[in-house]
């Protein structure tokens, strides 16, 4: 369970990110957060791990508070709930394996981690985690020598390896092609679904965020401008949210129904 | 007109190279360093006419050097094991440590306080001229190998410190900003996120403090670190050329050797 | 899904890895027992070390204005001078020689045999150390004081500098190139309009960042009676005169730090432009010992 009551996030620069949030997800939902660039989406997310701090209301997930959490109690925080980026993010230079085995950093000891001693117990985990995600084959392969698609999966598994049950994910696909894109988001709404995993994920192409969402957010200027299922987010929604008639770059793979003809060109 | 055709190169394509700084800036730093060329070349009574009056005087001492001693070189066989056995030990160590230090000395992985010190601290000890460190160390543990090592451990540290903390600075830092995701302390982010980035990097430094070493050797051993730099005191002191000749020539031949050896052991390692 | 573990795949094997840990190791192993050093005198040393702190830290927090401290003051000022003198005049050398030279070792301007000679030549001298320059060369025709030093350094320094800059030279952009030789200028032309703006930058960044290598490569020059700060510092050691030793490191450290700072900012001010917007040069220091 992931609460935001007004929350409030100004950067330094004095830019808004968020401006007064108030939102409730359950455990176990597929969150999709949509809106333009700019929107505020990424601080959302990154909010709920305090990777952004929030400068004013209420963030709790899973009954810990995360405004005013010490360095310590973020990094247990953060040790449940998991994140993927749009880069991927992995170290590329070591083997898949130990890119997933990140995921055990919070529950593995510091000295443990400098002389690279995880136990079999964590190691197992990865290996199930890599399982998942269907590339177990690839556990020894150094990260750098894979395409962008299971790069990302293993981004995934580094998730599933941290047990975590909140995830994370910020544009998770749009660094790969559209077939691509949508196989990754099948693993991970699939995996979501096995393990019943709360999981935020932002998003800019409307038709993934339909197809999969349970329920899709919508983000202005800091602002939640809507909140419903993915039924009720037909186009005008879609309009409403980003301020604008939608255009052929706002999906993935054009699907047939979805694009005003006036705006194809 | 050779300018508007590089203009309209650079239009169509972004790689264009950095513009150049506005003029002022130029030809006011032009006139400080024309300046300052003006005032050292009086202040260190800059003259080339001893090589038109007193070419002569040099000739003897060339003579010797293009007839060098080989055996010579041969017989201190000993020194130039003792050269390379402190080369290997303080690069070795100096190395180590300064990958610790360069942890500490980057934005990325250590505190703002932390880095701004260390910083502070590697260019205060890079200052320092190798020389200056034998000297204080041959007063501390007295003349020989001991102080040569750790003179340029000392010297490897900044070397290789501050090599490596910039290539720390430069790290990729999405893994970083993932293990901080997974809630990892910045120990745990360092070793699992920055080290493995760096690795090639340190590793070719490493090989080059080496180098760096064996070069210096000559410095080492005439500031009494031992190995054959005393050899070459020795020599010098008694003007015998020859000798010094032979030694410098083997030099230059392992300096290059090691060259081409660590080169391949580099593309090998990484 | 205990199952799975069937499907993992083999891993690699370690033992390269752990052979070269373990061989790296006895390598130092070895070279620690044969190099026959004192090694139990690393006991006494930090308590000598400090010692000899206290005893230096006392000449540079004496009164600086009284005798005999300010003479240490002044003399050590005056000997670093002369050494940023030495420095800056082998910079000059060093540069105004390898500029010519680093267009004939470009092998985008020069035919081959001319690049093959040229760099033969600039790896001669890299190879010889700047002490052997001056023993052999510079001293006996100059005489002693930093003149044969700074001569020395600047020989030293065409080595380097006129690798580094054929490199930067070979890497300009080659389309500014292209458009002004199809304007019909000749090789000069194009090589003053079109290489040399591209590569400046980067060239005049070599020569600040061998100045200050020049800074400390003078000490051992000074050793032998070359001049500079490396004239003095041997004697004081000597004599062991603490309160002295201090002052003059304290001044050799604030004095090359400073030179550093202003050399690093002025760096990057040419690499990066005024705006400072693009990520600074490759530092070239790994290449420059
Ligand atoms: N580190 C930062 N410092 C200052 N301002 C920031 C920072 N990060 C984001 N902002 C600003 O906060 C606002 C929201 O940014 P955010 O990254 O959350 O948008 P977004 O919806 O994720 O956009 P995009 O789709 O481009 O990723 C923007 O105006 C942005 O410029
Ligand atoms: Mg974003």
């Amino acid at each position: 369970m992931i609460t935001f009551r007004d929350v409030h996030v100004t950067y330094p620069t004095g830019t808004k990110g968020l401006d007064g949030v108030s939102l409730e997800i359950s455990d176990g939902e597929f969150v999709v957060v949509v809106g333009l660039s700019g929107a505020g989406k990424s601080t959302l997310v990154r909010a709920i791990n305090g990777l952004v701090p929030v400068t004013a209301g209420e963030l709790e997930v899973n009954g810990r508070r995360v405004d005013g959490a010490s360095k310590r109690e973020l990094r247990r925080l953060r040790g449940e709930v998991g994140m993927i980026f749009q880069s991927f993010n992995l170290v590329t230079r070591v083997s898949v394996l130990n890119n997933v085995l990140m995921g055990r950093l919070a529950r593995t000891s510091t000295l443990a981690t400098l002389v690279g001693a995880y136990g079999s117990a964590n190691k197992d985990i990865a290996f199930d985690a890599l399982e998942r995600v269907g590339i177990i084959e690839k556990a020894y392969t150094r990260a750098s020598q894979l395409s962008g698609g299971q790069q990302q999966r293993v981004a995934i598994a580094r998730v599933l390896a941290q047990q975590a049950g909140v995830v994370l994910a910020d544009e998770p696909v749009a660094s790969l092609d559209p077939p691509t894109a949508h196989a990754v988001m099948s693993d991970l709404r699939r995996v979501q679904r096995e393990l019943g995993i709360t999981t935020v994920v932002n998003l800019h192409f409307l038709d993934l965020a339909r197809s999969f969402a349970d329920r899709i957010i919508g983000m202005r200027a800091g602002k939640v401008v809507f909140d419903g299922t993915a039924d009720q987010a037909d186009d005008s929604v879609f309009e409403d949210i980003y301020g604008r008639s939608l255009r052929a770059d706002d999906v993935v793979a054009a699907p047939p129904v979805t694009i005003d003809p006036e705006d194809r060109a | 007109m050779t300018a508007t055709a590089t203009e309209r190169l650079g239009e169509r394509t972004p790689l264009r190279p950095p513009k150049p700084a506005p003029r002022w800036a130029m030809w006011a730093g032009v006139g400080v360093a024309a300046i300052i060329s003006v005032y050292c070349l009086w202040a260190i009574e800059f003259t080339l006419r001893p090589l038109v009056t007193d070419l002569t005087n040099g000739q003897e001492v060339l003579r010797q050097f293009f007839d060098p001693n080989w055996a010579f070189a041969w017989r201190v066989r000993d020194q130039w094991l003792v050269t390379v056995e402190i080369a290997v030990i303080a690069s070795l160590i100096g190395c180590a440590f300064a990958l610790v230090l360069a942890l500490m000395a980057s934005r990325v992985t250590a505190p703002t306080a932390l880095y701004r010190v260390m910083k502070l601290v590697l260019a205060v000890q890079r200052s320092l001229p190798d020389l200056a460190w034998v000297l204080l160390f041959v007063t501390v543990v007295s003349t020989g190998p001991l102080a040569g090592i750790l003179a340029l451990i000392m010297f490897n540290i900044g070397v290789a410190a501050k090599l490596t903390a910039e290539s720390i600075d430069a790290v990729d830092p999405g893994p970083v900003e993932a293990a901080q995701a997974v809630g990892a302390n910045a120990l745990q982010r360092a070793r699992v996120a920055v080290v493995p980035q760096v690795m090639p990097s340190f590793v070719s430094y490493s090989f080059y403090v080496f180098e760096l070493n064996i070069r210096a050797s000559l410095v080492i051993g005439m500031g009494g670190g031992g190995g054959i730099g005393e050899v070459i005191r020795v020599q010098l002191a008694s003007f015998s050329y020859a000798n010094i000749s032979a030694v410098v020539a083997v030099l230059i031949v392992v300096v290059f050797a090691l060259d081409q050896l660590s080169r391949t052991i580099r593309r090998r390692l990484i | 899904m205990s199952e799975v573990t069937t499907q993992r795949p083999h891993p690699p094997s370690k033992l390269p890895k752990t052979l070269g840990m373990l061989a790296t190791l006895a390598v130092l192993l070895v070279c620690i027992w044969a190099v026959n050093a004192p090694w139990s005198r690393l006991l006494d040393a930090p308590g000598i070390f400090g010692d000899y702190l206290r005893l230096m830290s006392e000449g540079v927090l004496a009164n600086p204005t009284a005798d005999p401290h300010q003479g240490y003051w002044v003399s050590a000022l005056q000997y670093m001078l002369e050494s940023l003198q030495m420095a800056w005049v082998g910079t000059m050398i060093g540069a105004a020689c390898s500029f010519p030279v680093a267009f004939l070792a470009a092998r985008t301007i020069s035919p081959a045999p001319v690049v093959a000679v040229t760099r033969m030549i600039l790896n001669v001298i890299r190879a010889v150390p700047e002490l052997i320059i001056a023993v052999a060369i510079m001293m006996p025709i100059f005489g002693f004081g930093p003149l044969a030093g700074a001569l020395a350094l600047g020989v030293g320094s065409i080595g380097t500098l006129g690798k580094l800059s054929s490199e930067a030279i070979e890497a300009v952009d080659p389309r500014p190139v292209e458009a002004v030789s199809s304007t019909g200028g000749n090789k000069l032309q194009v090589i003053w309009w079109g290489v040399v703006p591209q590569a400046l930058p980067e060239i005049l960044a070599f020569w600040l960042y061998r100045f200050e290598i020049n800074i400390r490569a003078g000490a051992i020059l000074g050793l032998l009676g070359a001049g500079g700060i490396g004239s003095i510092l041997s004697q004081l050691f000597q004599r062991r005169v603490w309160d002295r030793i201090g002052v003059t490191l304290i001044v050799i450290i604030v004095v090359t730090v400073i030179v550093d700072q202003i050399s690093a900012r002025v760096r990057h001010r040419i690499i990066a432009g005024p705006k400072g917007s693009l990520t600074p040069g490759r530092e070239p220091m790994a290449e420059m010992g």
